[in-house]
């Protein structure tokens, strides 16, 4: 077994958030399509759950920072297709230049010592 | 961050949509992962179990999707109303009792407190009310009040400049002629300087100028809102048009705002549709006809006014004899606006207090009784780990269900307890100037809900205070051996002592309105007003010439008594009871009374049979007859009390009287001819007064006989006449209006208005003062029933009978019952004193009331405790034993 990271508890809050609008910048997705999506990038380092994923979602619905609309999908069965928004790209472009300005500090504190 | 809220709005109203798609789109997620483990080479067993597996707890992840949404708190909120609302109607008898309750006191204190706001309170809708005064003069050596003044009066007293102006007007009946039909409408003859005085400026047009009060100016007329829309189609085109009203031609000048009304509130003053100009004060007229409204100068004390218009009044009653011993009187209108209603408001009012009390004591009787009987389903959540706070806001969440589901039914009973009030009360209340509109007050709603949810958040909390100590196992235990909170109890007593005590005061009260009635009713008028219809018939203009007036009445009550179930018909100036028109007289073997003694009776011009059709009774002489014409001997019928006071034991037939002062002149001398029964003309308050009647034939110019009363057979409704006659009159005059059609019995009943009113609404606050008393009697002793089944079980176990049982239960009850009806018996000797105003013929202490009273609350007392006491008879000894 690798060892892998569940992301609700360990990573900074804030950050699934940015990574579902940083895979949503690639096209529409659905949920599933998010979840595996970041669990290849990772090189399924990342696993994410359901628990945290839809309420994610819903996270970015209330703040308009997405939108979602139902859509076909390969199983046939109509599936929920979220799509940034450009209210959610500036949040992105935001939270993005925030994380890498705190991970900077975390590095060079890290390493300092 | 708005759109935030927008969207959680969104959510709370799309709940059951948003809970199906996030359904929808976990089911496809767990799908997505059982096709691709399905695809990494496993068997469609062990997909489905893996992607089961992986995909952990759906409904955990909705719940935590849902949380997003909802602020938690909120939903905590939401699960303890639904969870409030489902314990409340599982216990449905409780929570009818308490929300009926709650919305009585609730609804009843609104609408009174609405109802005495509205008329006695609330500022009068003119400019700077606060000074305005209603002048009227009073006589203290003839023990006479609140009279009309006169000309002379009003002139001397403007002159005086005491006060910072000062008006006058007299009411009157205008009938219009001319376009839809004739009609008369209340009126009042107004001084140009009314309408400045009062700030009120008019919807359209203009007021009066000084130019137009002079008596032979040209006419104007200005209408009230009411009568412009209803009349004249809200024209705007009205205002310069001439209109013939009394058969005089009137130039319409403005229309007043709607809702302005009639200065003072009062029976015998009809709401004005119109005021006319040419109201001609002549400083030589000593007639007492004038109303007045003054404004009190702001640098002068009332007491300083008063004084100073004294000395004006003393120098005037030198010059006029006839005014000796007249006064001013000054009252603030603020008070004159609410006529005489204000101790039946004020009654009312205590009364609804009392109402709201009982039904506060009520509640807080069965909530304490409910969280008593819950203490163990308490103590085991708490036992089983929820928090004391939890349990509490659990508590405190049904009370406020419980307390706002009153409030809101409490604002339906206040919208029909205010339009029953608005059919119960004296019609002038309803149109005059501050009058009741029928609207509740806010302001008293917010109160009366305030108090009932303090009320019942307070006594919800009481117990769970208690049940919910730290020492759970104590409770536990306690309430498993049915052990009563000893402290809870005697408090709970106490509150019962109070209802009952509260319910006896108000059902005291009521009984002296009841009371009081019957003894209204039972008074002899002197005339029997059962079977009589009354019309008001107005001659004005040329109708008013003295040929034609004769002519028409004597054709009228000749065609009227032809007509199927008539018996008798007359026709009469003034209707007792509703008018008094009174007048000197001087009796011709003393043509000269000092000042201030020229005796006064009621002036009634009447036709002949007048006595027959009111079946007053005749003591001496004879009734008016044909032969009783302009050209005969003029002649008077004295009442019994007029001919006891001038002629004490002797005859009175043949003796001469005449009207107006010892210096009135012109007027001729009438020879008595017959003597009547007194009759009580102004009401059974006032008693028998002197009275005259003279025949119209002989003085149809003097003052035109206006009402037509028809006596109907016994077999017959006099309302069923209404339409016959109305014909005939109409066949005589199609341009005469028949008005002011009712009763005499309606017209008799008058004077009782307010005790009807009084006793109407007491009545019904007794009777929910007595039901809820009875209520709370029953809760206790129920609930100390179901206490003590172990205890009876053992009584009866051990060969208590079952009277002894009986006994022990009624006793208890009984003697609460009793404590608080001595209470309630101190209470009302002290408070009906307040009610004297409304009393007639009973004393305040009335025993026959006090001793019924408490014989029907022992009865309802007993019923109560009965009740319980028969379920405590039913208690099997054997199974309360072998339970514990």
């Amino acid at each position: 077994m690798r060892n892998r990271t569940s992301l609700s508890s360990e990573l900074l809050p804030g950050t699934l958030d940015i990574l579902i609008l940083k895979t949503l910048t690639r096209g529409p997705a659905h949920g599933y399509a998010i979840a595996r999506h970041l669990e290849r990038v990772s090189s399924d380092a990342l696993r994410v759950g359901e628990s945290s994923l839809y309420p994610a979602l819903q996270r970015l619905l209330l703040n308009d920072w997405v939108k979602a609309e139902w859509g076909e999908s390969e199983l046939g069965r109509r599936a929920r297709v979220y799509r940034i928004t450009p209210a959610g790209r500036k949040r992105l472009a935001q939270e993005a230049a925030e994380f890498v300005r705190l991970t900077t500090t975390i590095t060079a504190i890290l390493e300092g010592t | 961050m708005w759109s935030r809220v927008r969207n959680r709005l969104r959510f709370l109203f799309r709940r059951a949509r948003f809970d199906r798609e996030l359904t929808e789109e976990m089911e496809f997620h767990r799908r997505m992962l059982e096709r691709d483990k399905a695809r990494e080479g496993l068997g469609a067993d062990a997909a489905h179990c893996a992607a089961r597996q992986q995909f952990g707890n759906a409904v955990a992840a909705r719940e935590r999707a849902r949380d997003v949404w909802i602020v938690p708190r909120f939903r905590d909120a939401c699960q303890d109303i639904r969870f409030a609302v489902r314990s409340l109607i599982k216990d449905r008898a409780f929570t009818t009792a308490s929300i009926l309750t709650l919305a009585l006191g609730i609804g009843a204190t609104t609408a009174i407190f609405s109802a005495v706001y509205a008329v006695l309170l609330q500022p009068l809708p003119y400019r700077d009310p606060e000074p305005l005064v209603q002048v009227l003069k009073k006589n203290p050596p003839r023990g006479w009040r609140n009279n009309p003044i006169s000309a002379v009066d009003v002139i001397a007293w403007r002159q005086a400049k005491v006060l910072d102006g000062l008006a006058a007007f007299t009411a009157a009946s205008c009938v219009l002629t001319g376009g839809p039909g004739a009609e008369e409408d209340p009126c009042e003859i107004a001084e140009s300087r009314l309408f400045p005085l009062l700030g009120v400026s008019p919807f359209t047009g203009r007021t009066f100028t000084s130019e137009e009060d002079q008596a032979n100016g040209a006419r104007a007329a200005i209408l009230s809102h009411g009568l412009w829309q209803r009349r004249f189609g809200a024209d705007a085109d009205a205002i310069g048009r001439a209109i013939e009203i009394n058969g005089t031609v009137h130039t319409i000048v403005g229309v007043m705002p709607p809702g302005f009304s009639h200065l003072y509130a009062s029976p015998s003053a009809p709401i004005p549709e119109l005021w006319v100009s040419g109201i001609g004060l002549q400083a030589t007229n000593v007639w007492n006809r004038y109303l007045a409204v003054g404004r009190l100068r702001a640098d002068l004390a009332p007491e300083f006014a008063q004084a100073a218009l004294d000395t004006v009044s003393e120098q005037v009653e030198r010059a006029h004899p006839d005014l000796k011993g007249w006064r001013v009187e000054l009252a603030p209108l603020r008070d004159a606006n609410a006529g005489d209603t204000a101790p039946a408001l004020l009654v009312l009012m205590g009364a609804v207090v009392f109402v709201l009390l009982i039904a506060c004591a009520n509640v807080a009787n069965l909530l304490l009784a409910r969280g008593t009987a819950r203490a163990s389903e308490m103590a085991v959540r708490r036992a089983l780990g929820a928090g004391r706070w939890r349990v509490i806001r659990q508590l405190l969440t049904e009370s406020a269900v419980l307390a706002l589901a009153g409030g809101v039914l409490g604002v339906v009973v206040a919208s029909w307890g205010i339009s029953a009030l608005m059919t119960l009360a004296p019609s002038y209340l309803l149109n005059s100037a501050r009058g009741l509109s029928g609207e509740l007050d806010v302001r008293i709603l917010v109160l009366a809900v305030g108090i009932s949810i303090a009320t019942t958040v307070l006594f919800g909390l009481a117990p769970a205070w208690l049940n919910t100590r730290p020492d759970v196992a104590d409770t536990l235990k306690e309430t498993a051996r049915g052990a009563i909170h000893p402290r809870s109890h005697r408090f709970r007593s106490a509150l019962l002592v109070a209802q009952v005590a509260l319910a006896m005061v108000l059902l005291v009260g009521a009984g002296l309105m009841i009371r009081t009635l019957t003894a209204m009713n039972a008074v002899n008028l002197g005339f029997n007003p059962v079977g009589v219809l009354t019309l008001r018939v107005p001659l004005q203009g040329g109708r008013a010439e003295p040929s034609r007036v004769a002519a028409f009445w004597r054709d009228l009550v000749k065609s009227v008594e032809a007509l199927p179930g008539v018996r008798a018909a007359s026709v009469a100036r003034g209707l007792p009871i509703e008018s008094w028109n009174g007048q000197f007289f001087v009796n011709q073997e003393q043509p000269n009374p000092p000042a201030g003694h020229v005796p006064d009776a009621n002036y009634v011009v009447v036709g002949p049979r007048y006595f027959e059709t009111m079946q007053m009774p005749f003591r001496a002489g004879r009734p008016f007859d044909d032969r009783d014409t302009a050209g005969g001997v003029p002649v008077v019928i004295v009442n019994e009390e007029l001919a006891r006071t001038q002629w004490p034991g002797q005859n009175a037939i043949g003796r001469r009287i005449k009207m107006g002062g010892p210096s009135d002149t012109h007027w001729p001398w009438l020879t008595v001819v017959g003597v009547a029964g007194s009759a009580m003309s102004q009401g059974p308050q006032y008693g028998a007064r002197a009275e005259v009647y003279v025949p119209y034939q002989q003085y149809p110019w003097l003052l035109v006989p206006q009402h037509l009363v028809v006596r109907a057979h016994s077999g017959t409704a006099p309302a069923s006449l209404t339409r016959s006659i109305v014909a005939e009159i109409a066949r005589l005059d199609p341009d005469l209006p028949a008005t002011d059609i009712r009763t005499l019995e309606e017209v008799a009943a008058l004077p009782m208005g307010q005790q009807r009113m009084v006793m109407a609404l007491l009545g019904g606050f007794a009777g929910v003062a007595l039901v809820l008393a009875a209520l709370g009697i029953y809760s206790v002793l129920s609930y100390s029933v179901g206490q003590r089944r172990r205890e009876f079980g053992v009584r009866v176990a051990l060969g208590a009978q079952q009277g002894d049982v009986v006994r022990l239960v009624v006793g208890g009850g009984a003697r609460l019952a009793l404590v608080g009806m001595c209470v309630g018996v101190v209470a009302a000797l002290i408070l009906t004193r307040l009610m004297i105003d409304l009393l007639f013929e009973v004393p305040p202490t009335d025993p026959v009331t006090f001793v019924a009273v408490s014989a029907l609350l022992c009865v309802a007392s007993l019923v109560a405790c009965y009740v319980p006491a028969r379920r405590a008879l039913r208690v099997n000894p054997v199974d309360v034993l072998r339970y514990d």
